[in-house]
This record gives structure tokens, sequence and C-alpha cells, in this order.
């Protein structure tokens, strides 16, 4: 049994999960989703520790971590935004996507938006899943 | 493990993204090792950067998950830097999921050159728990322990890793002193060798590979 849970935000009236609709936007390539998920199965397997560096030590707002998925040349740099719990301490919630060129986060407003999700997930907890990013949407 | 591998027959069917995994997995691995490896060494950064003669940030690279460019030179350093060998070698992707179910600090510890039990006496009566963890240490002095399950007392090397077990041994009047520094407690039971006093004030501990030498009187004295 996995020590360790990652859950993705669900977003709008159609809950859908916000991470995977934003690597279908961004048409984030096979690769960096295996890469990804890797990181997340990992992440879940064995704990953070075990993938240092894929969690950003220090906030970037409060109670936001920058996700680091780094892609090849020519390919996106993928920053989700993630926060640890918020209702056990043995999980992280996957809030928002992001994506990090020159040094800047893109959308600008993505630390906004991760709060935002952050504040309406600690007001709704079923708003997010635990699920593979490449499952089959439901819709 | 079963979830996990039920997911990845499925997944693993596209060619790009078993390797893009698998890879993605290899470097995280490699950076966990390699940072295991410093902190069980009570190293720093900076440290380790200077046993390869570059410089911290440098170095900062080979911890870090998202590295995808290993040049097997730079590994050897690391290696050296470390007092361990460096090991390549062919998997097949079966071997991944449960590879990744058993990975955790503990599994990626090794001893140094120094400390190996193939190469340090008594090693055939030492247990394999032993082996992996009180083996492991840096130290110039060498306590006599008993491990569990081991015919008699054993010289070794007392590791770092010990400032976190609770451990005891008998004091100058015959009664246990007992050391709790720490939260994880594999109890352990070292016993002074003949040559020591068999006192807690005769202990000393030698971290950090002969750098420093701390006195354990304090840590012994407090618990006490």
């Amino acid at each position: 049994m996995a020590k360790w849970t990652v859950y993705f935000f669900l977003e709008g009236l159609r809950r859908d999960n916000a991470i995977r609709k934003w690597l279908g936007e961004e048409r984030i390539s096979t690769v960096q989703i295996a890469a990804f998920q890797d990181k997340i199965d990992t992440l879940e397997e064995s704990g953070p520790e075990m993938v240092p560096g894929f969690i950003s030590g220090t906030p970037v707002a409060k109670d936001i971590y920058k996700m680091k998925v780094k892609g090849n040349k020519g390919m996106k740099q993928l920053r989700p935004m993630c926060c640890r719990g918020p209702f056990a301490s043995n999980e992280y919630t996957i809030l928002a996507g992001a994506v990090e060129k020159d040094g800047k986060l893109i959308p600008k407003d993505i630390k906004q938006r991760a709060a935002d999700n952050l504040r309406e997930l600690k007001a709704d907890p079923s708003r997010r899943v635990s699920e593979r990013l490449t499952a089959k949407s439901e819709s | 493990m079963k979830d996990l591998l039920q997911s990845l027959k499925v997944e693993f069917q596209d060619e790009d993204y078993r390797y893009a995994y698998a890879q993605s997995f290899l470097n995280a691995k490699l950076a966990s090792q390699i940072k295991t490896l410093r902190e069980q060494r009570g190293m720093t950064q900076a440290q380790v950067a200077a046993e390869m003669d570059i410089k911290q940030p440098g170095y900062r690279r080979f911890e870090d998950a998202n590295h995808s460019v290993w040049k097997t030179d730079s590994l050897w350093n690391v290696a050296r830097a470390l007092g361990v060998r460096l090991d390549i070698g062919f998997r097949t992707f079966g071997t991944l999921p449960e590879e990744k179910t058993r990975l955790n600090a503990e599994s990626l510890k090794l001893p140094r050159f120094e400390d190996d039990p193939a190469f340090t006496e008594n090693t055939g009566t030492v247990s394999p728990r032993m082996k992996m963890t009180a083996l492991s240490g840096l130290s110039s002095r060498y306590l006599s322990y008993e491990p569990p399950n081991a015919i008699g007392p054993q010289r070794t090397s007392l590791p770092t890793e010990l400032w976190n077990f609770t451990f005891s041994w008998p004091d100058s009047e015959g009664a246990n002193a007992k050391s709790d520094p720490g939260t994880r407690t594999p109890s352990i039971n070292p016993v002074v060798e003949a040559a020591q006093p068999k006192t807690q004030r005769g202990i000393h501990l030698a971290i950090d590979n002969r750098r420093q030498l701390e006195p354990m009187n304090q840590q012994v004295g407090d618990a006490a």
C-alpha cells in the first residue's frame, strides 16, 4: 500500500482534473507525461525524499509549492503548483498547472490560481481525485 | 505494487512512455542515492564538491531528480568522493515496479571502503542487519558491541547513525546506562572493548571520517 497519496484538484462545474486538462491544453508530450507520472509514483511509493528537487523546498506563495519536471531542449518546463495535504500530512494535492519560460511562470497569475483552488478545496474536500495522468476521461 | 503494475502494464505499451518513465526513475534513484550517501557520511554538499574538486553549485545537480545528463566520469568522481564504486547495468522493464516500491533511504545506504564488511575484520559473524547499519560509519575509534543473533562481542566501527539509536552498556557500577538521543530506535547493546574502561567516560565517537572527534560524554551523561 502506498504511504503517500497525490491528488489532483477538480475544477469547474464539470469537476475536470485540472492537471490532466492542462496537460492536454498545453499539448504536453507523452515523454514528459511519463516523467511526471514516474515522479508522482515514486513520491507515492517512497516519499518526497526519494525524488529530491521535484518539489521546491520553499513555498512560492503561502502553502503553495512548485513541482519541477524538466523537459529536454525544445520541450516545455513543467511547473505544476501543489500543496502539502491539506487534509493529511502524507499527501500532496496538485492544484494548478504552469510552465516556466525564461525564469517566469506562465500563466502569470498561477500563484493566485493555485491559492484560490486550495481555498476551494479546503471548503469542499471532494474537489480532488487520485488517479493516473493517463486515466481515461469519464466524460 | 499490484495497482502500480496494473497501470504500468497498460502505459508501458507505448515505447516512448516506458523509456521516458524508466529514465526518469533512474535519474531520481541516482540523485536520491547520492544525497542519501552524502547525508549518511555527515558531509555537506560543499565538502563532497571539494573532494571532487568542483564548486558546490556544480555538485548540486547530482542531487536533483531532474538531472538527466550523467557522465560516467563524473559519476566515478562522485563515487570516489563517497567511498563507493559505480555499477552500471541493464534491466528488464518488469523489474521496475518492484524496484520502485522497495526504494527508500535505508536501501540506498552503503558503507565506505574503509568500513566495507568484506574488507574489515570479524566480518563473518556480524549479522546482515549490522552490516547495513553499524558498519556503515566513519570512525577512527572502535567500540565492540554484541549484535543480535551473533556469538560474542564484535569489534567494529561505530557509525554516525548511532547518534540516533538507543543503546546501552554496563557502567562502572554494573548498571545499564542508556542513551536516547533520537527517534530511530533499533536497539543495540555496545559493550566497551576490554582495552577501554567500562565507563561511559571512556567512550568517544568519531564522526565525519576522522575530521572531527566528538566525545560522547555529554550525550551519555545527559541520558544517564
